[in-house]
């Protein structure tokens, strides 16, 4: 596994955008600036410009959905700069979105505008992005890549495009800080702990696929995140939602999150945005976000976007003082809360 | 005789019938505005907005022809009209989703679209202020305009619509009317499967309702 290692965290910030139902993840190593997955639709837009942040060094998406591509379209078509792309090959994805994405990298590439033939692919080679960062990609494996979506595994688990998603560990100066796991289902989890989990400890945890699904049941689903977040050790837990996705406006799934509190208690736990299950109606701040969160002035935002930064949140811990406040005032129905609350009451009556 | 000077903002009333501009103006009035009755007929659409209309800003309903001869143009194509000459207006209308076909030509000057039922002195007032705020150039993030690809799937010969997904923003598709779209550009995609485009679109909204696509790049 290829590790680049650094000194100090100077100008380094990682941020986990607010971008609705959907994920981008940002990193400025000091020396380059990187998108793991860029959302659904323009909102990254919002971020790059409020940053002058006109050129990407590195892309990588995690798998082929829409709400961790749609992004890279919208830069590549507003004339953002993409040195580099790396993608998670799905030859299944019949929809209109991928064919439009495969052919506008082909002439990109052809043009000499973008680097886009690497297939993520674990352990690969990401040195070169910074010295203070390293990016450790943990997944898909080989197998998975080469029997691909719609196969069947030996085990006899379905190869889906949220099971060769990408998982990646971003850290600084040696310290796990974040891992980020795109729409990782079961299936792909079981590969990613075959035959022994990596070592996948890191600070923080962006929890897959928005807090949803992470297999056909809720058992199996519950179950996986248990393992993943027993397997990371964080101290935070992310879940980048969106309040207005249809159908799943009310994520994350009771499962998700007593999957996650049990098996982390005491880890913090913030959504991106406010859940429907939180909150039916909105809940509006005056105050101005440190970054754009697409959900901010609308009222959806529940932590929005979280950077991570020096003593904030890297070597220190991460500030929570106003996430905290907001759901003292106006979120009384917060589940994060009332999840930990019923499981640590639970320990606590079955150690007495 | 004592001359009173009011500080209120003057706004134009724009309906095509009376009892409607008279209700309108009832619900804005107060400290803030004072409603200027817009009296037809209005004639054509250019000969209007070169009429002195004594206002700063207005609200306009959007049937506008319905009523006698008041006007030969409708709200809509008014407020984009008057945005593009950097007049704030409002206009109001029920929205549904098939009129959201309809104005998606038009939105991109249409910040502000009020239900009657909305239409208040704070609602308008707060509706101005975000047309006031495009118009100097600071947009809400879920409309300002962002170039991006549009690709065309379907033509409708019978109902004129042409359906377009846009990668950029999501999978839904989106209707078009092909009488909105540039003369050069509806051979195109009525003839040419799977045509693209780009044109400006507000990418970070996450209504349909609210999408707009304007000012067409292609080439034929």
């Amino acid at each position: 596994m290829n590790s680049h290692i650094l000194d100090g965290p100077t100008g380094v910030e990682i941020c986990l955008l607010d971008v609705g139902h959907g994920s981008s993840v940002y990193i400025d190593t000091g020396s380059a600036k990187v998108l793991i997955d860029t959302g659904r639709n323009g909102s990254v837009l919002e971020f790059l410009d409020q940053k002058q942040i006109d050129s990407i060094d590195l892309v990588i998406i995690s798998h082929a959905d829409q709400d961790h591509v749609g992004g890279l379209f919208a830069m590549l078509s507003t004339g953002v700069t993409v040195h580099r792309v790396i993608w998670n090959t799905d030859g299944l994805k019949h929809t209109d979105q991928w064919k439009d994405l495969c052919y506008q990298l082909d002439d990109l590439e052809a043009d000499g505008k973008v680097m886009a033939s690497d297939e993520v692919a674990a352990n690969m080679d990401l040195s070169g992005f910074g010295d203070h960062v390293s990016l450790e990609v943990l997944a898909p494996r080989l197998r998975l890549r080469r029997l691909g979506v719609g196969n069947v595994d030996s085990s006899g688990g379905r190869i889906r495009s949220n099971t060769v998603s990408a998982v990646v560990r971003v850290l600084v100066n040696r310290l796990p800080i974040l891992l980020v796991t795109g729409d990782l289902d079961d299936v792909g989890l079981a590969h990613l702990r075959d035959p022994t989990f990596p070592d996948l400890r890191a600070k923080y945890l962006l929890l897959p696929h928005h807090g949803g699904k992470m297999g056909a049941s809720a058992a199996v689903t519950k179950a996986a995140v248990k393992a993943l977040v027993d397997a990371v050790k964080p101290e935070g837990i992310f879940v980048s939602n969106g309040r207005t996705a249809t159908s799943r406006g009310d994520n994350p799934r009771h499962e998700v999150l007593e999957g996650a509190v049990e098996a982390a208690p005491t880890a913090t736990i913030a959504c991106s945005q406010l859940s429907q299950s939180c909150s039916p109606g909105i809940a509006k701040r005056f105050t101005t976000p440190a970054v754009h969160a697409a959900g901010w002035t609308q009222g959806h935002s529940c932590i929005g976007s979280v950077v991570l930064s020096g003593d904030n949140g890297i070597t220190g811990p991460l500030s929570s003082t106003e996430h905290q406040a907001f759901l003292d005032v106006s979120v009384p129905g917060a589940r994060c809360r009332l999840m930990k609350a019923e499981v640590l009451g639970r320990y606590e009556s079955d150690s007495s | 005789m004592n001359l009173i000077v009011s500080n209120r903002e003057r706004i134009a009333i724009v309906d095509d019938d009376k009892a409607v501009r008279d209700v309108y103006a009832y619900a804005i009035g107060g400290d803030e505005f004072e409603p200027v009755d817009q009296v037809g007929p209005l004639g054509s659409l250019d000969s209007f907005l070169g009429r002195h209309i004594n206002a700063t800003a207005a609200v306009s309903d959007h049937k506008l022809t319905q009523q006698g001869n008041y006007a030969q143009f409708d709200g809509a194509p008014l407020v984009a009209r008057w945005y593009q000459k950097d007049f704030p207006a409002v206009l109001c209308t029920t929205y549904s989703v098939s009129s959201a076909d309809h104005f998606r030509s038009f939105r991109r000057w249409i910040p502000v679209v009020l239900p009657p039922e909305q239409l208040s002195q704070e609602t308008v007032s707060e509706g101005l202020g975000v047309v006031r705020a495009e118009l100097a150039g600071v947009f809400k993030p879920e409309r300002r305009p962002r170039r991006a690809l549009v690709r065309f799937v379907e033509y409708v010969e019978q109902n004129r619509l042409v359906y377009v997904k846009l990668p950029g923003w999501g999978t839904d598709v989106v209707s078009l009317r092909v009488p909105d779209l540039p003369s050069g550009l509806r051979s195109l995609v009525t003839h040419v499967p799977d045509f693209r485009a780009y044109a400006q679109v507000n990418l970070a909204t996450d209504s349909p309702n609210e999408l707009y696509l304007a000012e067409w790049e292609f080439k034929s």
